[in-house]
């Protein structure tokens, strides 16, 4: 903090690194546009503080409990894998970037629940083989049954919450 | 005493007869499984379009033929088992640049994977040698054995380091991410369980 007009001129400026914009606390914030075009989800209008609050996570499961810890990293890395495979493998498909599948473990089952949209054309026969290929190849890599429950929507305008 | 002594024998002979396998065990497992797969695939493969081409004469489309749908079929491609096996040719280990954010990680694995091999003996080894009760030379014998142990046979040695970015500094250990990523995933719900503090 500084104090004096000395003291900052016995400093280089070279050492002195406060912007305002670096004093923003900013994690989770989505920012605004002119004319409020900007969507947010339920999930994107709370805030991280209000997660165990107003909102819930994104991932269930038990490996946190302290019988369990050992395999808590694994579960990190599984979901992240899981996150990503859906993400690249509905590309056209996701609502707000595929930010929101919320990844359950029941047992040894996992199931991956979320949004997709179809804006152009919902194509059931496609949709179902993707499903079926998606379960497989999770199931394979993950070695545990992996079910799919993605409810389709049409466009991303359905999920919305608010616009800022 | 005597006990301890013939103890102590049997588990000097046990660990250099451990060695021995798992030395001829390496030498032997290398070269056996990958030459004899491809080559009774490619025998196969040269066999079958051989005698479609000669059954038929339009060689485009028998080519693509050449498994009728069949459980023999399924069981000579081994389709039936699983999990299928996949041939990994360049990444099979998972190399650096695919698979491992940094060169320090791949080279934790690495000490990991020789600790995983000779961890229990040199444990074994360790407790003979500051074991007060037994003769000098049984204590003496491990010792040497420890001292002339490979360079990475330390357990101490591995590190733990962040499993996405291989940062080794400000970790959060229950999860093995680094404190960035943690924020993260925190901060987009990632964690289950995980909420910030309020007090």
């Amino acid at each position: 903090m500084l104090r004096s007009i000395q003291h900052v001129e016995a400093l280089s400026s070279r050492q002195i690194s406060t912007t305002s914009m670096l004093l923003k606390n900013r994690a989770g914030k989505t920012k605004s546009t002119s004319n409020r075009t900007q969507l947010l989800t339920y999930e994107m209008a709370q805030k991280p503080h209000h997660i165990g609050v107003r909102k819930s996570w994104l991932t269930w499961h038990s490996q946190n409990l302290e019988e369990f810890r050992q395999s808590q990293p694994l579960v990190v890395a599984q979901d992240e894998v899981v996150r990503r495979f859906i993400r690249g493998f509905f590309p056209q498909n996701l609502v707000v970037s595929g930010n929101e599948i919320v990844i359950k473990r029941r047992g040894n089952v996992l199931i991956v629940a979320g949004f997709l949209q179809y804006s152009r054309r919902l194509d059931i026969r496609r949709i179902y083989w993707m499903f079926g290929f998606a379960e497989e190849f999770l199931s394979i890599l993950l070695k545990q049954p992996v079910k799919l429950e993605m409810a389709f929507v049409e466009s991303e305008e359905d999920v919305a919450y608010n616009y800022i | 005493m005597l006990r301890a002594l013939r103890g102590a024998a049997d588990l000097l002979s046990t660990a250099l007869y451990k060695n021995e396998m798992m030395m001829s065990r390496r030498y032997l497992s290398t070269p056996a499984p990958e030459p004899a797969k491809p080559s009774s695939e490619e025998t196969t493969e040269s066999t079958e379009p051989a005698t479609s081409v000669e059954d038929a004469g339009e060689p485009m489309k028998e080519k693509r033929i050449t498994q009728p749908y069949s459980s023999e079929a399924l069981t000579k491609l081994k389709l039936d088992q699983y999990p299928l096996y996949v041939e990994r040719e360049w990444w099979k280990t998972g190399k650096r640049m695919t698979f491992w954010a940094s060169w320090r990680q791949l080279r934790d694995v690495k000490r990991r994977e020789q600790i995983q091999e000779v961890g229990a003996d040199r444990m074994r080894l360790k407790a003979i040698k500051f074991n007060t009760i037994l003769p000098q030379a049984i204590r003496d014998e491990a010792a040497e054995k420890m001292q002339k142990a490979r360079k990475y046979d330390h357990p101490r040695l591995i590190l733990n380091m962040c499993q996405f970015t291989g940062r080794q500094r400000g970790k959060i250990k229950p999860y093995r991410l680094s404190r960035h990523l943690f924020r993260r995933f925190a901060d987009r719900s990632a964690l289950s369980g995980v909420q910030r503090a309020m007090w």
